[in-house]
This record gives structure tokens, sequence and C-alpha cells, in this order.
């Protein structure tokens, strides 16, 4: 029976029940309205799944019940979704209930029922998410969810997320098996606050606060509270431990690769490779089997099709290595988040969102992205990069870790400092002011690691795309005109540009004079909530280094307050040195580090975060706005 | 004679596999003719009975351009698709169905439909991809679809692009092929007509980019072929075609659900009868008001209103019982209301006309194609006329007040139907001026010397902005719209010290919005203060960043609108506004104005934003980016005080 016609046979029964089912009655009793959680739009009283692991799968049974306490979150409310698989995950049954302010009850029809696939060229995937939803949900009334739900994984383990937009006052987590055991790890609750009542089987959380919509957010699940749940099957069980993930990971990588080989002692090879790779293969996410979101392709497949994810292009690519004669192992990291993981978190597949390739070396080979582990050098390459220089890491490995698979074992290692191609890009604009204000002269661009994602748009698609990049990220006037552009990109991936602008409207009215236009200097910074309505730390995000020269004559006498402005502090650095004269020319550098503040420490965070916003506002006044002499 | 038929068929069929000549392969990307990224060399669609065939030759140019030979099957019907992807070394990989990935795209309870992805293996940055596939078609159209719709311009340059209309052998329910084109330059295609097939051929156009303020229908490259089924019934002359659809199609969909509301909807309508005034403008307006109390729309209902609905979804199944439970119920859909407000001026006798609106976001309006798809024939508007012009109403779409409706009707062609005579005429919809759709925001702000600041926000609008105050309000009780507005002003910096939503809780109101609130600014060791002096305004039009070299589309925006922000400060004695702050521009799009004065203590800011029109010709673009830039800088520009006795 197909997934979705199974979900429509299993729904069935009468349109209307008498009242909700006692477990949602119970769960409702339990807890005090009065005191419901201040500006939530909806609470949960009761979130219990129950899982059970037999015969290698998963059996997931879950409880929803939630009070909606705002009209403004009722549609949301009234919303239960499960996440799946075409062919992995059957939904063995699904109820609902709502109960409205008047008393009457309505059980879940079948035609609030249906089934979305979210699969785009880009990615091609099986997943699918259900969702079940009640019509005219209101303030007051309460809605309660049952699903039944069974699933196959590759893993033993399962994780389990604690929070969610909205508060929870009671999260319960039953666990069975067939073999008896199974390995609890809750991590994160500890400082959030959060105690576990654990008995055989059972682990109890009340009152969990909701994730707020906070600005600098952090921006990984990984930070926020969660269980992880294995049902091992020996200490051989991939999710058992690093190692043992690690051990497994090769076998599977290599049958994919199917190939073996020798270390490296010779930059040919790899390089032919690496080439070939970044011209003739095209990154595709392709999640279509159970598995494939760690299982490759076999490499020659991958090569057939000429696309691929990053397991099946760093397949490929020992695939390819391999018939040199070289081998290759994959690199298991998590990327795209500011969250670094180690190998002292609890040992889990789910931390990892990406694979690249360790290629063992024989002895140096002079790259700046080889790593030592032990006795043992290897070099790392990220195939689904196609453009930073082969040897080298882009600007978002920085300080990361990654774990090497080994049939030995995990080989932790973290990316060296001067394996990055440190992004930067500067901006260079010499010409003349005319009477009304207009800008026109030559604009030069130098960016180096992709910063703005100008050289990835140059080859990838076009210099007209590239601009049209560039107008985008500076957040350019439609005024603005950019003609005549060169483009060059050297050995080291620095690609620089040459262009002609016309910038009518340069400088615009503001303070009482006249400003340089935001493109230029930076918008103002987001504002943050105050520190006893903030509920979430303080993530604040790199600002790759920005600095701009600029020769402007026709000034006709405007000058800036200050010649100079600097400064430096925790969060960054700033400088702006103006020179007057019949040209004015300005040098201004602008850079923010990352920095990461606890909840511990949210009072000194918002304090940074403020100082740096009032240095840059006066900076913003003091410096940037031209007044006639 | 059959076989006749089938050989020019076959004759008109598309060419399927050529060889692939030297010119194939000269193709590349000329950045100074508009080419990037992949050309569509060939593709060519013929229609036939039972099938649709398509054939597409593309050449590859650049990474980018790898997605022109993608293939996408939302329907899950496609079939026998085959291709190849070939290199310039002639090596070739070939693809078919195989290839396609199937995946589900929905599911519900009684429809499921799988979407069907092909990404070509072996796809480089320098090749020809070849696809052909077949679509299942029932009379020449695909199969449970009553329209055809494919543009000829794509993302890429397409050099050639060919339609082949073979003639239908089933003469039943015959349907028309119409061809349509926004410009109709004649060296752009070539018309091949035979006895069985007439072949439409497009030649040479260029890749369509987004456009700021486009409308992918209303371009000089927005050609494209539209098929439709047609009334077989109804005249196809364009004296009779329309006045036949609204004698037998429109009359019928108004009114072919029984109507038997019983006696409570008499006395109610006898009640209103007895006060209906004489002007029929007034009229119209009160019963429309009178309406809107007695009929909550499902889709914008109070909160108490929204506890009241109990609906269940198998009132829909009987279609005879709907509009008396509408009536007993007080509420409805969209589509029930309508017809329920038919009956109700049907049975008012009000002199009004009917009004089936095109909108800006379809294909323009041609009363020769005899085509009603532009039309919702369940959904009219109403007509009042006052000295020829028409008050329109738009009873159904709650948020809007008498004598308003949706902008993106405004301006454009309109079927007109008398329900007295059921007779038809073409109007265009007067489109309303900046004035109607108005916004004001008037501010009061107290500074201290030590930099605390107290303020005080109230904010109203009418026509779109009174609707979208209606949208954003009316739905929520009242302490969810004060602590969402509390919400969006509350930070590190401000303390709302109270907030208030009036004239949100019916549908006839003025909208309020006030907020109080305190905040400080840091004014240790500086001597000139720089303030925002409308904090929250909303950007009227959005400011993008990219525009295409060549304009092809004319400009639309959202609607005429005048936004007027005031701010009365009250500042220390001592403190002088600082510098250079009036200024004031216009063009044929808008005007905008910022004025500052101080008297005393009293620091005045104002700022006049109006946009004339929400349409413009293309050639307008210059002067576009002009008043946006205008604009961008209005409502960035902050203004500086000197504090007492400071130096910069």
């Amino acid at each position: 029976m197909k997934f979705s016609t199974l979900i429509m046979f299993l729904l069935c029964g009468s349109l209307f029940a008498s009242e909700l089912p006692d477990w949602a009655s119970q769960a409702v009793s339990q807890v005090d309205v009065a005191n419901a959680p201040k500006e939530a739009g909806f609470w949960t009283v009761l979130d219990r799944t129950r899982i059970e692991y037999r015969g290698g799968k998963f059996r997931r049974k879950r409880q929803v019940v939630r009070l909606i306490l705002q009209q403004g979150s009722a549609e949301e409310a009234a919303v239960y979704t499960i996440d799946g698989e075409e062919k992995n995950t059957r939904i063995e049954a699904l109820n609902g209930w709502h109960r409205r302010a008047d008393g009457s009850v309505k059980k879940l029809f079948k035609k609030n029922v249906m089934t979305l696939g979210f699969s785009t060229s880009r990615y091609l995937t099986r997943e699918t998410t259900t969702y079940a939803f009640f019509e005219q949900a209101n303030r007051g009334d309460i809605v309660a969810f049952e699903s039944d739900e069974s699933e196959s994984n590759l893993f033993t383990a399962t994780t389990i997320m604690l929070m969610s937009n909205q508060p929870t006052a009671m999260k319960i987590i039953e666990w069975q098996s067939d073999s008896g055991s199974a390995r609890v790890q809750p991590v994160n609750l500890e400082s959030w606050g959060l105690s576990v009542q654990q008995s055989e089987g059972r682990l109890e959380i009340r009152n969990i606060p909701q994730i707020r919509d906070e600005s600098l957010a952090p921006d990984d699940s990984l930070f926020f509270p969660y269980v992880n749940l294995a049902f091992l099957a020996g200490d051989s069980d991939p999710s058992a431990s690093w190692d043992s993930l690690a051990r497994w990971y090769t076998g599977v990588f290599q049958s994919a690769a199917s190939s073996s080989g020798n270390l490296a002692n010779d930059k040919a090879p790899l390089e032919n490779v690496a080439q070939t790779i970044a011209k003739s293969m095209t990154y595709r996410q392709v999640y279509l089997e159970p598995g494939r979101g760690w299982k490759p392709l076999a490499g020659a497949e991958v090569e057939r099709r000429a696309y691929g994810d990053c397991k099946d292009l760093s397949a490929c690519t020992a695939y390819k290595l391999g018939k040199s004669g070289v081998m290759a192992q994959p690199a298991l990291a998590r990327i795209a988040t500011n969250f670094l993981i180690d190998a002292t978190l609890p040992a889990s597949p789910y931390v990892f969102n990406h694979v690249i390739v360790a290629i063992p070396l024989a002895q140096s080979l002079g790259y700046a992205a080889e790593v030592v582990h032990g006795e043992r050098r290897f070099l790392l390459y990220d195939p689904t990069d196609r453009y930073t220089p082969f040897g080298q890491l882009s600007h978002q490995w920085k300080g990361r870790n990654l774990m090497i698979c080994d049939s030995n074992g995990a080989l932790w290692v973290t990316v060296p400092a001067g394996a990055v191609n440190q992004a930067s890009i500067q901006f260079g604009l010499v010409g003349a002011l005319d009477a009304n204000n207009s800008f026109k002269g030559k604009w030069t661009v130098s960016e180096r690691g992709d910063a703005m994602g100008l050289l990835t748009v140059l080859n990838e698609a076009s210099e007209r795309d590239m601009i049209n990049q560039l107008r985008e990220m500076l957040s350019l006037p439609g005024l603005v005109t950019l003609t005549n552009c060169k483009s060059q990109v050297d050995a080291t991936g620095t690609l620089s540009l040459e262009m002609d602008v016309i910038w009518p409207g340069f400088l615009q009215r503001n303070a009482g004079g006249l400003r340089l236009p935001t493109a230029i200097i930076g918008q103002s910074l987001v504002t943050l909530e105050r520190l006893e309505e903030r509920q979430l730390p303080l993530w604040i995000d790199e600002l790759t280094s920005r600095s701009w020269h600029l020769e402007l004559s026709g000034m006709n006498g405007l000058a800036a307050l200050k010649d100079s402005w600097s400064w430096k502090e925790t969060l960054g650095e700033f400088s702006w040195k103006a020179t007057n004269g019949e040209t004015f020319v300005v040098d201004y550098q602008r850079q923010r580090s990352p920095a990461r503040y606890a909840l511990a420490d949210l009072k000194d965070g918002l304090k940074a975060w403020e100082d740096y916003g009032t240095n840059f506002e006066r900076f913003l006044v003091n410096a940037t706005v031209f007044y006639r002499n | 004679m059959y076989l006749t038929l089938m050989l020019m068929a076959l004759l008109a069929a598309p060419p399927g596999e050529k060889p692939l000549s030297a010119s194939d392969w000269a193709v590349v990307q000329k950045p100074e003719a508009d080419i990037y990224d992949a050309v569509v060399l060939i593709d060519t669609t013929s229609f036939f009975d039972t099938a649709i065939e398509r054939f597409r030759r593309v050449r590859i140019l650049s990474e980018s351009g790898k997605v022109a030979a993608e293939f996408r099957d939302e329907t899950g019907t496609a079939k026998s698709l085959q291709g190849r992807v070939v290199l310039p070394d002639g090596s070739e990989t070939r693809f078919s169905q195989e290839d396609l990935v199937e995946t589900l795209s929905f599911s519900s309870r009684r429809h499921k439909g799988s979407s069907r992805l092909l990404v070509p293996p072996g796809l480089t940055t320098d090749c020809i991809v070849e696809l052909s596939w077949t679509i299942p078609a029932q009379r020449g159209l695909p199969l449970k679809a009553s329209t055809y719709f494919e543009a000829i311009a794509e993302p890429w340059y397409v050099a050639t692009k060919s339609f082949t209309f073979n003639k239908i052998r089933s003469q039943a329910n015959e349907f028309l092929v119409r061809q349509l084109w926004t410009t109709a330059e004649p060296e752009r295609f070539s018309v091949d007509k035979g006895s069985a097939y007439t072949r439409v051929t497009y030649r040479n156009f260029q890749a369509v980019a987004e456009q700021p303020f486009g409308n992918e229908f209303r371009h000089e490259q927005g050609h494209y072929v539209y098929a439709f089924r047609y009334y077989s019934d109804l005249n196809p002359s364009p004296d009779k075609f329309w006045g036949e659809l609204a004698q037998k199609v429109i009359r019928n969909n108004l009114t072919w659900l029984k109507f038997a509301p019983g006696s409570e909807w008499d006395a109610w309508v006898q009640e209103l009868k007895a006060a209906l005034p004489a002007d029929p403008v007034a009229a119209m307006t009160m019963v429309q008001s009178q309406f809107r109390r007695k009929f909550t729309l499902i889709s914008l209902a109070s909160p108490e209103q929204a506890a009241r609905i109990m609906r269940t979804t198998k009132e829909n199944d009987i279609p005879e019982r709907i509009l008396g439970n509408v009536v007993r119920r007080g509420y409805g859909d969209y589509y029930e209301l309508s017809m329920v407000f038919f009956h109700l001026v049907e049975e008012l006798k009000l002199p009004a006309v009917l009004i089936f609106p095109t909108s800006i976001d379809q294909m323009p309006f041609n009363p020769k194609s005899f085509d009603d798809n532009s039309f919702n024939l369940y959904l009219p508007f109403y007509a009042i006329y006052v000295n020829d012009r028409p008050v329109v109403f738009a009873p159904v779409y709650y948020e809007y007040r008498a004598g308003y409706y949706p902008s993106r009707h405004m301006a454009l062609p309109a079927l007109q139907v008398d329900p007295r005579s059921w007779t038809s005429q073409f109007i265009v919809l007067p489109p309303l001026s900046a004035e109607s759709n108005r916004l004001v925001t008037q501010y009061r702000t107290t500074l201290q010397e030590n930099g605390e600041m107290e303020m005080s926000y109230k904010r109203q609008g009418t026509g779109e902005y009174l609707s979208y105050f209606t949208r954003k309000h009316f739905p929520l009780p009242a302490a969810e719209r004060t602590q969402n507005l509390i919400h969006a002003w509350s930070t590190q910096h401000t303390t709302v010290t109270a907030a208030a939503v009036e004239g949100a809780d019916d549908l006839e109101s003025v909208v309020t919005e006030t907020i109080t609130a305190k905040s400080r600014n840091n004014i240790s060791n500086i001597s000139r203060l720089a303030i925002d002096p409308f904090p929250h305004s909303m950007l009227p039009i959005d400011l993008p960043s990219v525009w295409p070299e060549r304009r092809e589309q004319d400009l639309f925006l959202s609607f005429a609108q005048q936004t007027i922000d005031l701010n009365t400060f009250t500042v220390p004695e001592g403190w002088r506004l600082f510098g250079e702050n009036d200024w004031e521009h216009s063009n044929q799009i808008g005007s905008i104005k910022f004025k500052c004065t101080q008297e005393g203590t009293k620091v005045t800011v104002r700022r006049d934003f109006v946009l004339n029109r929400s349409f413009y010709p293309r050639e307008l673009e210059g002067q576009l980016k002009e008043f946006l830039a205008w604009m961008d800088e209005a409502f960035n520009q902050t203004i500086a005080l000197d504090l007492k006795g400071g130096t910069p």
C-alpha cells in the first residue's frame, strides 16, 4: 500500500467526538492556565514521544496537547507535522481532536491531512512533511494530536530536540527496545536551567521555555538542549562512539569509491583530479534512497552523471585518485553555522552535515591545508568548493574541527589558521562630484577568498551577474550605472575589477549636512532587546574585513568634522582617515570579529554591542557627514 | 483523406534527433548581444488529438546555464522522455525515462501528485543537450486542462521556437486555439498554414530577466502561446459572444443555487428597504455595510465571530442547501457571500450593475479572444453610476470600505453586466488617486537635557492603507493588537509606556495605532545629536539594486499613494536645529518633500511622499530610479541638533 493512501485509510471514525481523549484531558488538568507563559502564542501542555526500536526499525508514537493562548497563533497551533521519507516512513495512525471554547469537540477529518514533497532540481529528495490541521481554531481552544509512525533508519540512534518556538509544560520521552538497553544522553540541559527526572525507560522535563525570535541569536540547533537516544547493537555500532562511526563510514565510503592506493607523494595526480572535478562536476544534493544522506553513489556513476552532493563528489574524488594510485579518506564536518563541533561532544552521527576528502600524504607536499594527526599527515580537500585554490580551504573553514574517518577509528583534526584562504575586500573610488552631488569616476574592487561571492558568480555565470551580485551585496541604488567592467583573477584566487561608475545622488542629506552613501559606510546596527527581555545568548557574527579608499574632487568646500576616527574594541576594529583639500581623500577600514556571549555573560554582551553601536553612530555623524566650511 | 491528414501531421511533427551542425557549436556567450549561460537552439511543440510532442535542443555555455537543460514535469504525466548530452568532441551521454527522478509532490484525501525531475547526466559547461517527450492530451489540450500557456521567451536566448497546431479530427466540442501576443511585430514570427496544420514559428528572442516592478505578461518579449477550450454554444463574434456569455453563463453562475432563505431574511430585507436612502450610492453603501454586519466572511472574522464559525466540509456537497445555510448561520466564504449579496441587491432593486474586473497579475485581456478566463465569473464587483462615472463597490472584500476596491484591478478593462437585462459592455475601471490611499503619521517628541526622550505616535490610513490595518488588526483581540505594537517598538533603548489600536473592532471605522514610548540618547561627550525624526516609518516602495540594462516591461507599482509624516519636537532651551535640511523634488512619478523649522523650543519636521500612479510606461524607468533615490534619501534622513553650548 502506498504511503499516502495508507494515511487515508488510517483516518477513520466519526467527525465529532464528545470529549477529548483521557490523556489529553489529564494533561490540560495538570497545568494552571491562569499562569500560562506570558506572550506565548500557544502552550504545549503535553509533548510525549515514545520510541520503540524493534527489528532494526524505529516506531515513534507521539501525543501532543496544545492550549491556544493567542488568536494570532491559532492557525500555527492547529497544525501538526510529521517529517518523513516517501519510501522510508509509514504513518500507522494519525488522530486529532479540537475542543472549542464552547466545549464541542471535533475530530480530525481526512481532508485536513496532506503530505508535501520538497524535491527541486538542486535538492533531489524523497523527504516529505505530512500536515494535519484543524480549521477555525481560536484562542481558548485546545488541540490534541496523536500519531504512530514507523521508520527505517541507517542508525540505531536518534536525536530529540527539546525546545521550539512555543513553551512546553511537560515533555516526556519514553523508550523501549527488543534488546532492552538504551543509551540516553541529555545535552545542554543544564545551561538552559532545565532539570530532568529520569527513570527506567522514561525521561521527563518540565517548563521548557520557548525559543523567541531575537536578533544575533545562535544559529545552530546543537546549541539548544536535546536528547541523544541510541539502541546500540554493541561497541561496533556506528552510533556507539566516534571511533566506531569513523570505522563504519570508512567502509561505506570505500565501497562507493571502490578504490585503494598509496600515500600521496606527488602533487600532480592530486591537482589533476581536483581540476577535473572542479571543471566537470555540478553540486546537487541527492537524497533519494534511505541512507543516501550518508551513502555515496558509486564513484563511476557520479562521474557518468557529472553531478552529486558532498559525499558523491568526495567518493568520486577518491575513485579518481584511486585510479591514479592515491588513496583518500572521508573527513566529516559541520559547516554553514557558527557552531564548532569537537570530539568532546557526545558521539552522534547527527552532528555532521558535510564530508570532504582527506588525502593521506607520504610527506608534506607544501600545501597550506595539510593537517597532522600523530605520525600521519593529510591534505584536506573540499570537492564542492570549485574556486578556492587547491591546497587551501575556503574562509568558512576557519577554526573548524573535522573527523577524519579511518579504519582504526576517528582522527580529529583542526583546520590550521594558515590553511584558510583569508577573505577580505577592498574598494577604491576615484573621481569627481558635480554641483548636484553626482559622482563620476573609476571604481576598483579587489576581492580575496570569495568574500562577497563575486568570484563564484563570475565563474558560474558571467561578469554581468557578478556586477549584479556586487550591487545586491552593497544595496547599491538603481540609479548607479556601472560600465566598462574589466575583471581578472590571479593564481591566488584574488579577483580584481575595474569599472566606470556614475553615481547620482552620491552625497545625501543627513544630520544637517551631506553624507557618504550607505553602500560605502554601512547600515546602522540592529538594536537588541533589553537584558530582562533577552532570552537567547548573543552570537555576534564576523564582519569580513572591508576597506574603502576614496579620492573625491569637486567637494566645493565640503569637509568632515573629523579628519580621523578610529577605535579598537572587543568586537572589532575601525579606522577612518580623511584629508581635506582639492582632492578629498578617505581611507576607511572596518572589520568585526565573531563574539559569543553566553546567558551568564549577556549583560556584558549587550553592553559591548551597545558601545559598538554608539561608536558607529557617532562615527557616522562626525566623520561621514560633510558640511560647508 | 485520413491518410492525407496523417501525412500532413507527420510532416508537421517535431524534428526529432537531427545531426548537430557546426552552427550549433558556433553559439557562444556574447555579452554584447545579451547572450549568456545557454541558448535554446530549437524548441518545438506539436499539438495532436491525444498527445503534445515536445523537442528541445539547448546549447549550454556556463555553469549557471546548466539549469536550462533540466526538465521538470510537475504533473507527472510526461512520457517517452529521451535525449542526449553531446560534448564538443562528439562523445555523448544518452538518457531516458529511467533517469527521471519521481518524487511525491503532494497527496491528500482525493488527490495525489508526483513531480518528476531530470538533471541530464554528463552535463558540462560546454555541451549541447537534446530532450524530447510527450504529454498525453485530449482533443489537443493536456488531459484535464482547459488552457495551455507557453511563454516564448525564457531566461536564456531563444533562437527558434515553434508551435504546430494539427487539425483536430474529432469535431465534437472542438476547442479553439488562439495565439495571442502583446506586441505583434511581424518579423518576430512566421505563420505556415497547411490544410491540416498551422505552425507559428518565433525566432531570436532575447533572454528575459527579472525586472523590478515588472509584469511577466506585459513586456515586449512577452509573446506567448495560449490555447483554451471554448464555449461551443456561444456565438464567436465580437458583437454577440460577450452578450451571450452574460445571458447564459454569468446569469446561471449567480442564480443556479436555489435561494430560499426564510422569513428572518425577508424581515431583514424589509427593514433595509424601509431605511434605504434615496441616493443610490448612499443606499449601496448602507446595504454593503449592513450586509457585512450581518454576515461574517470566514477568512476575515473578528475573534468573537471566529468563535461562532462551526463549518463542516460536508455542507459543501449539498449545493441547494448552501445559501440557506449561509443565511441561517450568518457566515460564509467569498463565493457564498457573493451569491447571497447578489440576491440581496436584486431583492432591494438597487440600480447597480455587475462589474467583472481583470487583474494586473494576469494576461492582458483581449475581447477578441472570446476567452473568459480573465474574469472570475462568480465574484462580481458592483457599480453605481454618478455623472457617467462608476462608483465601485467590492462587497465581499471586507477590508475595503465603500467606494474602494483592490488596486490590482484599477485602470484595466472590466466586463460590465446589467443584471436586469443581462446585457454586457466593456469599461475601464477608474483608478483611485494618490490621496485615496493616504497614510498619516503624527509624532510628538519631547527631549530632555540629559538625552532622555518621550515620544507619542499616531498613525491612520485610508484606502489600501486602511485595508492593510483592517487585515492586520480586525482578526485579533485588543490585547494582542497592542501586544504586537509594543513588541515591534520595544528595544534596548526604547520602553513603550502605552499602546492602543482604536477603531479595529468593526469594518467601518478608521483604524488608529497609537504608541507612547520613552527612550534615551547617549549624549555624553557630544555636542551634536543626530535623530531619526520618523522612527518605524514604512518604506512605501521596495528599493531594488539590480535593474537589467534593457527595460522591456512597463512599470507596475503597488498603488498610488500619499504618505505624510510629521514630528513636533520640544527641545531644551538653547538646542538648535543644525544645517541644511529642507529639500523637495518631483517628477512624473511623484514628489517628495522634507522640511524642518524651529521656533524657540519647537522643532517641526515634515516629510511628504506622493506616488502619483501605480502604472507607468517603461520609458519612465529613469525617472522611477531617480524617484526611488529621493525616497531612500528622505526615509533615511536624520536631523541634527546642536546641544546647548556645545561645539561640534
